[in-house]
């Protein structure tokens, strides 16, 4: 790549429908404020719906000219990020493509292996690295370089070391302060903090961050105030893997959000440890404008719990679901089909004590084995076989055969039908 | 699974097997009669379910008011059984949807006209069967609300070896579960195959196929389908 003046990057985001890229919002809106960009890199961004067109992707990509092209790819899109890219490489053959995201950081290697359009991938946090990949590309140095970078050079696929997780939060602007990303069919996505404090053995909310990193609440709430202008706002979601993450950030959540609470701004889907909800914090979450909740139990056999390295406590849970229900809070649970120790039985009784509690909505999904995560590390070791391409579908357990899985599925399938039938 | 309170309306079978069985006398099939049942079955705790079948002398106007009875006495899903035929335009659905039931079980004898009608004895039934799913979808979808579609297949000897097809049609049709209700005078050593079968073209086509009277042993590996996404809690004799 021969960047003139100006180098033009774009930002790729095949998302759900009625969903755009935070992870991207994030990327541009530093990458945006570094001084060693400042002038010299122009940024666009096309958030598209996942299922457009691979061919139409490649159009609107290549009508922007890019010197640079990213892609954020979870195991969602990455099929059709990879056509995408195929195409986009056969159309721009001097245009550098980039990815990033959970999907790729644990395989980077094996993502360049085998995608041969695509020249770097960005691993772990992406804001600093991006930024730095970009400063090096326009300098015309060797992008392999890069902390957080894999990248080919002269054939090889070659790693450098891991970058440092971002120390300070809020050295990263915010996306939509900074006009990078702006709230979507009147809903704006908020991030407090990065990590998790479960180790679920099959989630990588987590990705591999060692501990919690916490943007400032003087930075939460300024975001949160900005976004609370924007004629239409209706809704915030909250990303954060537990919104109660303790009891004093659940109340201070509460009182920063109460005033926008009061004009009919509502908090949809946030996720909680529900086994620490009791009355008194349901009623905070009541103040906050919670209007609905996700939670597990993700299954409540004892030993796939344990291969999970997942807690439960029924009672509580059960608790939890009452106390969120008195405050008028739909609570949403979720059980996963495929989790390694559970039996077929196991499956079941899990859907008979979430149907009993009756939640406002009951979610099923099969067990996704994720780059990264502690299942996809000890797959062999507790017979855990999946499908190595993404979204890597569990094909069968060592307590669940593969045509018993399907006909768990379908029968998830129809549970969730009959369990939405109702007045 | 998921929990109702069954309530026979003793006003007949939706559809039958007219080789397997001479047509039944109706107890209910005036409003005193329904009157009765309903009082036997209503009220119910609040967020219960409540199936109504044996509904099959029934017309529009009973099933409606059978639906805003339960919706009355606060139950949340209303499911009803039916042989389709009081449904018979995109008006009976709406007046159904809006009388509150939200599951609606439709009796398939066959995978078509000629299979379906010649067990039931009458002709039209298998049309106004695949009518009525089609009726209540639309009907769903025009009023945004949530409704559950189920075919039920009574299995005898006569229409065993069409199990499999039928749960094609019914899939075909977009129903999201079905069962399969055998009649226990069926030889399990014969049927079992077919039966297993009929559970496969379930799984393959994304539609959850129960099994009910023959025992799960019979069903050998796929055991699982002795599993209803519904259960019956409780029911009036």
């Amino acid at each position: 790549m021969s960047p003139g003046p100006l180098q033009k990057v774009a930002l790729v985001a095949l998302n759900s429908s009625g969903y755009r890229s935070l992870a991207l919002g994030y990327v541009r809106a530093y990458a945006q404020a570094d001084p060693r960009l400042a002038g010299k890199t122009g940024f666009m961004t096309l958030d598209l719906d996942v299922t457009v067109d691979p061919w139409w992707v490649a159009y609107r990509v290549a009508a922007l000219s890019p010197d640079v092209v990213g892609f954020s790819i979870t195991c969602w899109n990455a099929r059709a990020v990879y056509d995408a890219c195929r195409l986009v490489r056969q159309v721009l053959p001097d245009a550098y493509i980039v990815v990033g995201g959970p999907e790729v950081s644990p395989i980077a290697e094996e993502v360049l292996e085998a995608q041969p359009a695509i020249d770097a991938v960005v691993r772990g946090e992406g804001e600093e690295t991006f930024a730095e990949l970009l400063s090096t590309l326009l300098r015309g140095r060797s992008p392999w370089r890069v902390e957080g970078v894999t990248a080919r050079r002269e054939g090889e696929v070659v790693s450098a070391p891991d970058r440092a997780l971002i120390g300070a939060l809020d050295s990263i602007p915010s996306p939509y302060i900074s006009g990078a990303l702006e709230p979507v069919e009147g809903t704006a996505y908020i991030e407090t903090y990065r990590g998790c404090p479960h180790r679920c053995g099959y989630c990588f909310e987590g990705k591999g961050f060692g501990r919690i990193r916490s943007f400032s609440r003087e930075r939460v709430e300024a975001e949160i105030a900005f976004l609370a202008q924007t004629v239409g706002l209706r809704s915030f979601t909250f990303i954060d893997p537990v919104f109660n993450l303790t009891p004093d950030r659940l109340e201070w959540l509460s009182g920063a959000m109460e005033p926008f609470a009061r004009r009919g701004v509502r908090l949809h889907t946030i996720e909680v440890d529900i086994e620490r909800i009791g009355p008194e914090e349901a009623i905070l979450l009541r103040k906050a404008g919670v209007a609905s909740v996700e939670t597990g139990p993700q299954t409540t056999g004892e030993r796939a719990l344990e291969v999970c390295r997942r807690g439960f406590d029924r009672e509580r849970f059960v608790a939890g679901v009452a106390a969120l229900k008195d405050a008028g809070i739909s609570v949403e649970c979720d059980l996963i089909v495929g989790l390694p120790g559970d039996t077929p039985a196991d499956v079941l009784e899990g859907m008979r004590f979430v149907a009993e509690l009756d939640p406002g909505k009951l979610q099923m999904s099969t067990l996704h084995v994720l780059p990264g995560t502690d299942l996809w590390t000890r797959a062999d070791e507790i017979g855990l076989v999946y499908d190595p391409s993404p979204p890597h579908e569990v094909v069968s357990t060592a307590g669940i055969a593969f045509a018993d899985l399907r006909r768990l599925e379908v029968m998830g399938n129809a549970l969730m039908d009959h369990y939405r039938a109702r007045r | 699974m998921l929990a109702f309170r069954q309530v026979p309306m003793a006003a007949g079978a939706e559809a039958t097997c007219q080789r397997c069985a001479a047509p039944e006398a109706h107890a209910v099939t005036d409003a005193a009669g329904m009157d009765s049942r309903l009082g036997e079955a209503l009220p119910v705790e609040a967020d219960a379910g409540l199936f109504f079948t044996d509904t099959g002398s029934l017309d529009l106007d009973g099933l409606v008011r059978l639906a805003g009875e339960a919706a009355r006495s606060g139950a949340s899903r209303i499911a009803l059984r039916t042989s389709g035929r009081p449904v018979r335009d995109i008006q009976a659905a709406h007046a159904l949807l809006q009388g509150g039931v939200r599951v609606l079980e439709v009796v398939f004898l066959g995978p078509g006209p000629e299979q379906h009608d010649a067990l039931a004895g009458a002709p039209g039934g298998f049309d106004a069967a695949a009518d009525a799913i089609a009726f209540v979808s639309e009907a769903a979808a025009a009023l945004g609300v949530r409704v559950a579609l189920r075919g039920r297949i009574p299995v005898c000897r006569h229409n065993l070896h069409d199990a499999p097809a039928t749960v094609t049609r019914l899939a075909e049709l977009g129903v999201s579960s079905m069962v399969l209700a055998c009649d226990p005078e069926l030889d399990v050593r014969r049927s079992a195959e077919w039966v297993a079968a009929a559970c496969d073209t379930g799984t393959v086509n994304r539609v959850w196929v129960a099994v009910s009277g023959m025992p799960e042993p019979a069903l050998g590996d796929k055991g699982l389908h002795a599993v209803d996404v519904v259960s019956f809690v409780e029911a009036l004799s």
